[in-house]
This record gives structure tokens, sequence and C-alpha cells, in this order.
């Protein structure tokens, strides 16, 4: 008899916390349904269910296609779309490339000043771009490569965070593999190609996906560097026909959203393991 | 060899920048002529250190570290404790509060900002709905900077629930099995052995916090863009501001200098926590 209470309780309190739980979801998926829902609306119906509240609100009662089809002939925001596209596929694949041979010199060969040279990387680390945006701009101009798209992925191929990540992943690989593989006469760039690289795949994917996050989701550089609309990147597209000073078209903002939402969300439902493992060992988003 | 692309990459884009700033905060400087220049020395800084706009954007970005912190804090740890009991539910809880992590905070601002529009967004409906008048939200002085701290706990909170959720992890669990032994609640175990054991945790969770609001621009950009009266200006959008609206790149460098200078020490900082996260 005396246990009975208790659990009453204890039920109650878990209720309580899955209710407190459930509110906690609904709060933070609410503006994704909202965009997606209203990107399936006429601008009309955005406007017409906006006030008072209705399940239509939130939920189009008339699903249509009419906004993407507005955004990707009226406005072109395929063409920004493919450049999202471009810029990430260059950066992803250049940093992977660069990053991963720095971090193999560093973990594996040994030079005087190697620690010295880490040294820097690490320093380099630890300025955010926020701070250098302004002479990186003027960089940029002096190479005369404003509103090209290398602008836009070059200054982060090199990126301190990724030779950091890769440098750990390769001390990880047992030496004893490569050096057999040496004995046998296999050459430096066979080992780090055929051993080293397939042993630390994690970590490559890891590096991989926060890459294409960072370059897929930048807003201020491209909105600094790159002053051609045709080259430019689909967030910045996005914000400029949603300037105050436009005329409000709900329809196309929420349209072109979800566009550039899909991506992000489907690359990272995918793959949650690896965004989980690169922030907890990174410490960014 | 197989160092020179990282080594060439780092030094003209990450250090030749920083030298650049350096230098030209010691001169005036107009963004569309860069080639005159004008020798002040440390002119620009002593400008800024009387500088009101200036000393209203780190303000700000005091008030809205310190706010997103005492909600988002206590919200992650709540939320990293539920993920980790692994109750029923915590895969649809994961990818809610993981999602807006990894959403373009552009994309993320955009939307927010039709959510807070006076008269058709879904905040006034919702509120509209239980009885309470439309709030003005983004042209209000008092609710501008608040409603972009709200955005800011939306994105960001999976990103301290995923700290932390390391933080728990690295805690033996024979350490609580003692506890129950030695009579604790589930509470008590709690307060006396988690909190204090994720203390570097959470002290970690707090500086990438605070660095995360020195870096906010999007949000204020096309929401705010500063306003009203400055109430949401902050030190990047400033800086940006400096640049390309005032052309005054001199000023803008010495800007970068300050903040490269505040980012650095909190990055060591953050630096020293990250590698002793894992002692006890």
């Amino acid at each position: 008899m005396a246990g009975r209470p208790v659990t009453m309780s204890a039920k109650l309190r878990q209720a309580l916390l899955y209710f407190v739980m459930l509110a906690v979801v609904v709060v933070f998926a609410t503006p994704f349904v909202w965009m997606f829902g209203s990107a399936l609306k006429t601008q009309g119906d955005i406007f017409a269910h906006a006030y008072p509240l209705s399940w239509e609100t939130i939920v189009p009662s008339r699903p249509t296609l009419d906004n993407f089809a507005s955004v990707i002939v009226g406005r072109g925001i395929g063409r920004n779309f493919l450049n999202n596209v471009i810029v990430a596929a260059a950066q992803v694949v250049l940093t992977v490339a660069v990053c991963s041979m720095a971090a193999y010199v560093f973990a594996r060969l040994r030079f005087r000043g190697r620690d010295a040279l880490f040294g820097l990387v690490v320093f380099s680390a630890l300025i955010p771009f926020e701070a250098t945006m302004i002479p990186l701009f003027q960089v940029m101009g002096t190479l005369e490569l404003r509103s090209t798209y290398f602008a836009l992925f070059l200054p982060w191929v090199a990126n301190p965070l990724g030779i950091f990540l890769l440098r750990q992943a390769f001390l990880e690989v047992p030496r004893e593999y490569e050096e057999a593989a040496r004995v046998e006469g296999a050459s430096r760039f066979q080992v780090f190609w055929n051993i080293v690289l397939p042993m630390s795949r994690p970590a490559l994917i890891t590096l991989t996906l926060l890459t294409f996050l960072w370059s897929w989701n930048s807003y201020l550089w491209p909105l600094i560097v790159m002053q051609d609309p045709s080259k430019q990147v689909i967030q910045v597209a996005i914000a400029s026909f949603s300037a105050p000073e436009q005329l409000p078209a709900w329809g196309d903002i929420f349209a072109a959203s979800a566009l550039a939402t899909i991506p992000v969300l489907s690359v990272f439902l995918l793959l949650q393991r690896y965004y989980v493992r690169g922030v907890a060992m990174s410490g960014l988003k | 060899m197989f160092l020179t692309p990282a080594l060439i990459g780092i030094g003209l884009f990450h250090f030749l920048p920083i030298i650049i700033a350096l230098r030209g905060s010691l001169f005036e400087l107009n963004l569309l002529v860069p080639e005159r220049e004008t020798f002040v020395g440390l002119d620009n800084f002593r400008a800024i250190a009387s500088d009101e706009e200036f000393r209203q954007s780190l303000l700000n970005t005091l008030v809205y570290t310190v706010s997103k912190l005492g909600v988002q804090l206590p919200l992650s740890f709540g939320l990293a404790l539920f993920i980790e009991a692994r109750l029923r539910g915590t895969t649809l809880l994961r990818s809610a509060i993981f999602a807006p992590t990894v959403t373009a905070v552009a994309i993320a601002a955009v939307i927010w900002g039709l959510m807070y529009q006076p008269h058709a967004g879904l905040i006034n409906s919702v509120l509209g709905a239980v009885g309470i008048e439309p709030q003005s939200f983004l042209t209000s002085k008092d609710q501008a900077l608040p409603s972009i701290i709200a955005l800011g706990i939306w994105q960001d909170t999976g990103l301290t629930v995923l700290i932390l959720l390391g933080g728990l992890q690295g805690i033996p669990r024979e350490f609580y099995e003692a506890a129950v032994l030695d009579g604790a609640s589930g509470s008590q175990a709690v307060r006396y052995l988690t909190l204090p054991l994720l203390r570097r945790t959470i002290l970690f969770a707090v500086v990438l916090t605070t660095l995360l609001a020195f870096k906010v621009f999007a949000e204020v950009k096309i929401m705010t863009e500063g306003g009203p009266e400055n109430s949401t200006l902050m030190t990047v959008y400033y800086i940006y501001k400096k640049a390309f609206v005032f052309l005054d790149l001199g000023y803008a460098f010495a800007l970068a200098v300050v903040l490269m200078a505040i980012l650095v020490v909190i990055a060591l900082l953050q630096g020293r926590l990250l590698r002793s996260r894992l002692e006890y």
C-alpha cells in the first residue's frame, strides 16, 4: 500500500515531463512547419489565414507549387541554388584535399620547425573570420578575385580546424600498418592514400559534412565579396528580396527559403551521427 | 610538398589580413580609394575609446550573451538529461532541436522576421489566440533585442545540448550507482553529482556562447539593421557599417583589431577548457 502513492506521483511526473518535452518539440519545429506549410500556399491564403490563429495558419488547405514556380521562373532562384552547389562542391573537395595532406605531415613527418608551424595553424584558428573580413576583402581585391566563385570558397580551403580534426584522426591510425607497407616498398603517398585515409573515414566524413554546412549556409562573406548577382548565393538573394523596402512577397520568400533549407536538413538527417561528433570535437557549428 | 597549399592558404587568407588590419588601423583610409592613405598614429583607437555607438554595441553583446545564457543553459541541461535518459521520443526531440543549428542563420532571420511581423506574423496570431494584443517586436526599442535573442536561443540550444551531452557521457556510470546505493534521489544525484562534475563543460558552453554573441551579424542586418535607436547594434554589424556604408576603412580596421583582441582572449580561454574538459 505504501508504494502506491509513489508510483502515482512518478507517473504524473513522467507525464508532466513528456508534456514539457512535447512543448519544446512543437516550439522548435514550428518555424520549419510554418515555412514549409506557407511555401505551399498562395500569397492570398497566407494572409487570409494569418489571423485569427487556426490550423490553416500553419497547414495549407489548398496546397500549390505556384510559389516555387514563381521564384524559379520569376526570380531565377535556381541560378542562386546552383551557385551554392558549385561553391560548396569546390570548397568541400579542396578543403578535404588540402587539410588531409597538411594533417598527415603534422601527424607523421618529423622536421625542424614542425611544431612551430603547427602552433601558427592553431593560432590562426583562434581569430574568427568576422574579425578579419574587411582586410580579407582588401586581399581579394589585390588578387583581383572579387565577384568570382574563387572568392567565395578559396579563403576557407586551408581550414585550421580541419587540419586539427584530421591530424587527431591520423594520430590514431596504428603506425605498424604504415611501417609494414613502407618495408614492402610503398611510397609515402601510397601509404597516405591506401592506409591512412581509408582508416580515417569517420573524420573525413565529419569534415566533409561540416565544410558543406559552413559553405552552404554562408551569408556575410558572399554579401561583402560578391557583387555579381548572377553568381550570388541563395541566402543573400533571399535576404535581398525580403528586405523592408521590397514589396512583401511572402509566398516567394517561403518557397525560396524552403529550397535553401531542404539540402542542409536532408544531409543533416542522413549524417546526424557525424555532425554530433564534429560539434563535440570542434565546439563549432 | 604536402604542406605547401595549406601554408599558402593560411598565410594569405589568415595571417596577411591580420597584418593588413594592424597596419591599416594606424591610417585614415577610404574604402573606394585605399591607395590614398594618411598616417594618423593611434587616433583611430583614441576615437574608439570614446565611441558611444561602439560602447553600445559591446553593451548589447553583453546583454545578448547574459540573457541568452540565462534561458539557454537551463533549457539545454534539462534537454540533455532527458536525451541521456533515452526515454521514448528522444529521436524526435533530438531532430527538432538540432535542425535549427544546421539551418542558415540568414534564412532563420528571414523566417523569424516574418514571424515577428505585427500584422500577419505567426507570433501575434498565437498571442491573439490567448487574448494578448499584437506586439510590435522588431520595431520596438524594448522588444527588438529580446526578439533577436529568442531567435539565437532557438538556433543554438542544440549546440549547447550537444556539448552538455558530451560532458554527461564522460561521467562514469559507477558514480551514479554509488549515489543510488547511498540512498540519493534522482534530483539529489543531479544536484550534487552531475552539476559539479559538469562544471568545466558548462563553463565551456558559456565561453562558446559568448564567442558566438560577438559574431552575430545576419540577424541584425536582416531583421533590424541595428535599430531601433541602436538597441540591436552588435559589434560585427557596426564594423560592417563603418567599412561598407561610411567607407571609413581605417576606422573599421582599428575596430577589427579591437575585436580580434577580445576574441583571442575568449578563444584562448576556450582552448584551455577544451583541453582540460575530460579531467575530473
